[in-house]
């Protein structure tokens, strides 16, 4: 039975036969063990600050629910639609994350959200993926056609976001967002020794922040040195992944779940580590890097340069976040307010792992190659074109 | 980035440009270098990614598998800090074991208003301070413990206050449940169980013990140590004594079967009471313990075949040696035979013995009984007896009587074991002794000798009111000023009625010691031993030989004079085989 007809040119059936089906199966898979650790990790969190036992995991279900229809919705988007979404987004979400600043909820010592209609909402994590896809534009637009002024302006938004989340403070938002910049200037082709330039001002930087933000030296230290300070959450994380062994404990045996504050968001590895043991851990890890892989391997055989550069950006961003979260987990970086995307807890960071990969598998969708830059294509590029066009 | 000097406000403009340009979609060969290029770097990206992934995989593996190791030895170290000895005495009651608690700590930094949750805390823990908790948890530091020992009602009230700030620990702590009973002896632990006193202490200072069952088996007997306890309190209440002890040994092989400190302190709560009353006396304590000596003197010329029992000293006048005076305290003032000395305590006479005695032999005997050196076991605390500078004929005058010879008084207790039981020192000790190995420091007739003269004391002399019918009691008072400032205090003194029960074969041999008893109407104001210490001793063996398993019996007591004088040897004779010194 065919669903979509190949014939059938309806904006939907088109959608089916363009997009990559496997990307799609692989979110699908995230979402699923996102659903499947709310309900495994969240609880236990729960009934430690008295809520009702199904509080969060109800509240994740929602959340995913509507992460999944924006997912798809977004990847319907053409290019065109999503520079023009991406604009847009970005605009709203720093005048946003202006707005955290003077009427933002404080959670934990940080302003980063917003009260809008009874859900609160970090707009720095939406401001993530728009970013990305703005500064790939300038950085292809520069490419294109020698304009100075346009790498000049991402830089600029850069350093307007960056100041934006260093006050809220959310220095690990800040990292990611330079770090993907980083990349996005990588890839377009910048010269390494302009590279190496900014590799230095981002050490000086990072050397200034941990020099007057107590936060950030604390946490560098405790990680340096153990006895530096309180390092419960991360010591916890270690014994939970370490009993979890090969096979975990089983799923609903683990304990860190019960003593860890952040079990359900930042730490929700840990508790799948141990539930699951390697076996799952890894299962979560091969899943995240089978999306980057399959990503970056078709950002390779893409024609349109700022697509191939929005794309790879946001496929960075996706892989450093969950990359850096992992790292975490594992005690080989400082611990960071990091969410792992589509598993941890968490509206806004679930709609930004939405965005991101709706606008990733809207912009790797196979289009219709104009004869005129069919004579730019590699053979290999060409074939590949044809066979998606037959 | 080439031109730096660009405003970036006039970049702003560019914004329609930006959304309106047809960006990269001119096919152009310098568009065509850019993909290529991008797409030469795309490679370096996916190799980076593909090694922090690599690396992210490894390190899972690594942790989840090392798992074994790291556990193990954690669980080990859990197990070493919990498996402290249980302390049971003789019979088995345990006087030292461990409980599971829970303690009550917060975390900090989770804390908005330290004051608001102490309140909350204080209402469902009775025992929490209130305005210390607030300042506890007002504080920066990331963790806080705010209280041990939570019963399960309160642990169960703490998790359903729900605040994740609030940390349940589990904890073992160390109870006494017999609380005062035997605190000098058993010691006490400090919250992280180390032990800090007694035999808590003796157990962490590396010795190795044989321990059945993970169990520290003491020679006490509680219910004896009870007894000892509450007599000596009731002695103590009575006399208005400053402080009392008593201790009681197995002559046979140098069992402590029980030792009382007054006053003493919960083993559970030991801040509770003044530091003072840490102290044990029998242990620590170094008195001159003045008459009791008097058994070690006779015992000395006796065996050492200097006197014989029928020789006689005069005593009619007090004796001079140098500037010294020496008189006697319950003068008779007539020649006296060594029994008579013995009975009626005089100084001068004991004097007169020891003078008898070479000066060489005398500190030979003493030294034989531990007198010059600490007692010898390893348990912790023990005194080492005052040095003696001088040994003249004064010194050694005196010291027959138990003055200018500071011991602790157990010490005495084991030297006075020795004199009765047929002459073998056997050492002291807190534990069952198997194999009792002893060393022959009188002669079997010796001590029957001494014993006959001890029971004499009882029946006729100082020591009547230690008097119990049917066990025969033998005994010793010992009436001593106290030294005060170079000289010796005129009223305060300390008491003591060295004893050994049942008469005509003792098995069981007890001090008792009384701090500053005071005159009473029932003593006629006298503060001599045989007014407070003596009839103390006589209450305590009366109640605990019946738990001890000593009979009365009342024929020997029908027939004593006969057996006093008959002097058997044989009926005398330990019962235990111990290894004697030929």
């Amino acid at each position: 039975m065919r669903i979509f007809s190949r014939t059938d040119r309806s904006f939907v059936s088109e959608w089916w036969w363009t997009v990559d089906r496997t990307m799609l199966i692989g979110v699908g898979v995230l979402l699923a063990l996102g659903y499947f650790m709310a309900f495994a990790a969240s609880p236990a969190v729960a009934q430690n600050i008295g809520m009702p036992i199904y509080y969060f995991a109800n509240k994740q279900l929602m959340f995913l629910t509507f992460a999944a229809a924006v997912f798809l919705a977004v990847s319907m988007l053409n290019p065109k639609q999503i520079q023009i979404l991406a604009v847009f987004i970005l605009l709203a979400s720093i005048v946003a994350v202006a707005m955290t600043l003077s009427i933002g909820v404080s959670v934990k010592g940080a302003s980063r959200w917003l009260l809008i209609g009874g859900l609160s909402i970090q707009p720095s994590e939406i401001l993530k993926p728009a970013f990305v896809v703005v500064a790939a534009c300038l950085f292809a637009r520069q490419r294109a056609q020698f304009d100075s002024k346009a790498v000049l302006l991402s830089f600029g938004v850069l350093v307007l976001v960056s100041i934006l989340l260093v006050m809220q403070p959310d220095i690990g938002q800040m990292t990611l967002l330079c770090l993907v910049w980083m990349c996005l200037y990588f890839l377009s082709g910048a010269s390494l020794s302009r590279l190496v330039m900014l590799t230095v001002c981002g050490a000086v930087a990072a050397g200034y922040l941990y020099a007057t933000k107590p936060h950030v030296a604390s946490r560098v230290d405790r990680f340096l040195d153990r006895s530096a300070g309180d390092t419960y959450q991360v010591d916890r994380a270690m014994d939970a992944i370490r009993s979890g062994g090969v096979v975990g404990v089983g799923v609903g045996d683990g304990q860190v779940k019960s003593i860890l504050p952040d079990a359900h968001s930042d730490y929700v590895f840990a508790v799948a580590a141990e539930e699951g043991g390697l076996i799952f851990g890894a299962l979560i890890m091969l899943t995240f890097g089978f999306l980057i892989w399959r990503a970056l391997n078709a950002m390779r055989n893409e024609t349109e340069h700022w697509i191939q550069l929005a794309a790879s950006g946001l496929i960075c961003l996706f892989g450093l976040q969950a990359s850096i979260n992992l790292a975490v987990n594992l005690d080989i970086i400082p611990s960071k307010g990091m969410t792992l995307p589509f598993i941890s807890y968490g509206g806004s960071s679930l709609l930004a792992s939405a965005i991101t990969m709706g606008m990733l598998v809207a912009l790797m969708r196979r289009r219709a190659v104009s004869p005129m830059r069919m004579s730019t294509l590699t053979a290999s590029q060409l074939d590949r074109q044809m066979r998606g066009q037959l | 980035m080439a031109r730096a000097s660009t405003p970036i406000v006039r970049a702003g403009g560019d914004w329609a440009a930006v959304m309106g340009s047809r960006l990269g979609q001119r096919p152009s060969d310098l568009s065509h270098h850019a993909v290529e290029q991008t797409r030469r770097r795309l490679r370096v990206a996916l190799i980076s990614f593909s090694l922090v992934f690599v690396v992210l995989i490894g390190r899972l593996a690594d942790l989840t598998t090392s798992y074994e190791v790291i556990g193990s030895s954690k669980a080990a170290k859990t197990i070493v800090k919990q498996e402290r000895p249980i302390i049971t005495d003789r019979h088995g009651v345990v006087l030292a074991t461990q409980i599971s608690t829970t303690t009550l700590g917060a975390d900090t930094s989770q804390i908005e208003n330290g004051a608001a949750m102490a309140r909350q805390l204080s209402e469902i823990l009775p025992r929490l301070n209130q305005s210390r908790a607030a300042q506890l948890l007002s504080r920066q530091g990331p963790y806080v413990k705010l209280q041990t020992g939570l019963t399960p009602d309160e642990r169960r009230a703490v998790l359903n206050l729900g605040n994740p700030a609030l940390q349940l620990k589990k904890a073992t702590s160390r109870v006494y449940p017999n609380g005062e009973v035997a605190s000098h002896i058993v010691g006490f632990s400090s919250s992280d169980m180390r032990g800090l006193s007694g035999i808590e202490l003796w157990l962490d200072q590396g010795e190795e013990f044989s321990l059945l069952d993970n169990q520290f088996e003491t020679s006490l007997d509680v219910r004896v140590q009870h007894s000892v306890r509450d007599e000596l309190m009731r002695a103590m209440e009575k006399f208005s004594a400053k402080g009392a002890a008593a201790a009681i040994m197995d002559v046979h092989n140098g069992e402590i079967i029980a030792s009382v400190s007054l006053p003493d302190f919960d083993a559970n709560r030991p801040t509770a009471s003044p530091k003072s009353t840490h102290f044990n006396k029998i242990i620590q304590g170094k008195y001159e313990l003045g008459s009791v000596f008097k058994v070690f003197t006779v015992a000395m010329a006796l065996d050492g075949g200097y006197v014989t029992r029928d020789d006689i000293f005069d005593a009619s006048e007090p004796m001079k040696i140098g500037p010294e005076k020496i008189s006697d305290d319950h003068p008779q003032n007539r020649p006296l035979t060594v029994d008579e000395i013995l009975v009626h305590s005089s100084n001068i006479g004991s004097s007169k013995i020891a003078l008898q005695v070479p000066e060489q032999m005398h500190e030979e005997f003493l030294q034989r009984l531990g007198m010059r050196d600490r007692i010898a076991t390893d348990f912790p605390a023990r005194v080492r007896p005052a040095p003696v500078s001088r040994w003249t004929d004064i010194e050694r005058a005196t010291t027959s009587f138990g003055h200018g010879i500071s011991v602790s008084p157990l010490h005495v207790l084991v030297a006075g074991g020795a004199m009765i039981n047929g002459g073998v020192l056997y050492p002291p000790s807190l534990q069952k002794v198997a194999m009792p190995i002893g060393q022959r420091v009188v002669s079997a007739q010796t001590s029957s000798t001494v014993r006959d003269m001890m029971r004499r004391v009882v029946t006729v002399g100082t020591g009547k009111n230690a008097n119990v019918e049917g066990y025969a009691v033998i005994g010793k008072t010992g009436t001593a000023n106290k030294p005060q400032q170079g000289t010796y205090s005129e009223d305060a003194r300390i008491t003591s009625f060295l004893s050994g029960f049942p008469g005509h074969a003792p098995r069981y041999v007890m001090l008792v010691m009384l701090d500053e008893p005071t005159g009473i109407e029932a003593t006629y104001g006298q503060t001599g031993a045989g007014w407070n210490a003596a009839p103390t001793s006589g209450n305590i063996i009366r109640r605990i030989a019946p738990i001890l398993g000593v009979l009365p019996n009342r024929d020997a007591t029908q027939q004593e004079a006969k057996l006093l004088n008959l002097q058997q040897t044989a009926m005398a004779e330990p019962r235990s085989g111990g290894s004697y010194a030929p």
